[in-house]
């Protein structure tokens, strides 16, 4: 069978590592990528903020089992294709995994000419997801040229900020500017700030202060080279 | 017959704000029926329930993070006295915390900053769906 074509992200959420391991590897072998939650809760964090073409769960779990999580994804609208892994798959598992709001069940072990028919039937291909990418319209937000000026009028106040913030050691202030300029920069093309503001948060909320006020400072110095580089742009 | 809503972005960060209402506009207009979309919005939790009855807003989009009040406290004051309005929340971190209280307070959806627009067209998707139930 042509498993090896797939695309797409996969989240799979499994109790025993045994388990994960094998079904990990088996997944991989298809292209697709793999992001693995240890119980529900996990689970249901990671969809919340990933982009997601599958989900394999584990019914029984610690902290949020397969059927709350399941719960919770209904309650929060998300509509990825979500199959249950269950140990004995009979009429009556089937029968309520369904009633929940799964699309399917699993029975473990699992059997790979089961599993890979549904990753053909829920995955993309790979040859396909590559075009996908080079045209698709929906990863960021389109940029007004009113959101383009307000974003810069911002970033503008945010690097002053961030500066003052560093030079006082003020944290409380430089974490609320940095969250700020994490949660609006990706969303308009701007994803590598979003991820050096959201290292930034991280080793500041760690309290590894030292390491994180080097990482502002490096965070400022990109944002006054986006600024600098906008700013030529208008004027040419 | 074309459809109106009324929704209501929460946020006390205008760019956010912004953001927020571009990708709703982009959304809206690629739906194939006209549709009539009015925009409010509000920089606090505070007052909000009077908003909501005055607007008449169909639809939220409530950030978690706010000054004064939080945006789950919001949820629990909008939840006294609209069990069904849509609230979709908003929020830079998708920690435990803030998930599992969105759930327990009956949010409709959670979108995590900076969000992709088809986070935005899927929630925006699910409003439409629950009007056809209705």
């Amino acid at each position: 069978m042509l498993v090896s074509s797939l695309a797409g992200h996969i989240l799979l959420a499994v109790n025993s590592a045994l388990n994960q391991e094998l079904i990990a590897s088996a997944l991989e072998k298809t292209g697709a990528t793999i992001d693995l939650a240890e119980n529900g809760q996990e689970a249901l964090q990671k969809a919340i903020s990933g982009q997601f073409d599958l989900i394999l769960m584990d019914i029984q779990m610690p902290v949020m089992d397969g059927k709350e999580a399941m719960a919770c994804l209904q309650q929060l609208g998300i509509d990825i294709p979500t199959y249950a892994l269950t140990a004995n798959n009979t009429a009556s598992d089937i029968e309520e995994c369904a009633a929940l709001g799964f699309s399917g069940t699993l029975s473990t072990p699992v059997d790979l000419t089961q599993l890979y028919q549904l990753l053909t039937l829920h995955l993309p291909d790979a040859v396909m997801e590559n075009n996908r990418h080079e045209s698709s319209p929906s990863r960021f937000i389109a940029t007004t040229p009113k959101l383009k000026t307000l974003f810069f009028t911002e970033l503008r106040k945010q690097h002053v900020a961030i500066a003052d913030s560093i030079e006082n050691s003020n944290y409380n202030d430089l974490i609320k500017v940095i969250h700020v300029i994490k949660g609006t920069a990706g969303s308009v093309g701007y994803g590598g700030l979003t991820d050096m503001a959201d290292h930034c948060l991280t080793l500041l909320r760690q309290d590894q202060l030292e390491q994180g006020m080097q990482h502002c400072i490096k965070l400022n110095d990109k944002i006054a080279s986006l600024i600098s580089e906008n700013d030529k742009r208008e004027l040419e | 017959m074309s459809l109106n809503i009324n929704i209501l972005l929460i946020d006390d960060v205008e760019y956010s704000r912004e953001i927020l209402r571009a990708a709703l506009s982009n959304c809206i207009n690629a739906q194939n029926r006209p549709i009539k979309a009015a925009f409010y919005h509000s920089s606090t939790g505070q007052s909000i329930i009077q908003q909501i009855e005055s607007q008449k807003i169909d639809l939220i989009y409530l950030d978690i993070n706010l000054p004064e009040i939080s945006g789950i406290d919001v949820l629990k004051n909008i939840r006294v006295v609209f069990p069904k309005l849509m609230v979709i929340m908003v929020s830079g971190e998708n920690s435990s915390e803030n998930v599992k209280n969105a759930i327990a307070n009956g949010a409709n959806g959670f979108i995590v900053k900076p969000f992709t627009s088809q986070r935005v067209t899927d929630s925006l998707n699910n409003y439409f769906k629950k009007q056809k139930k209705a």
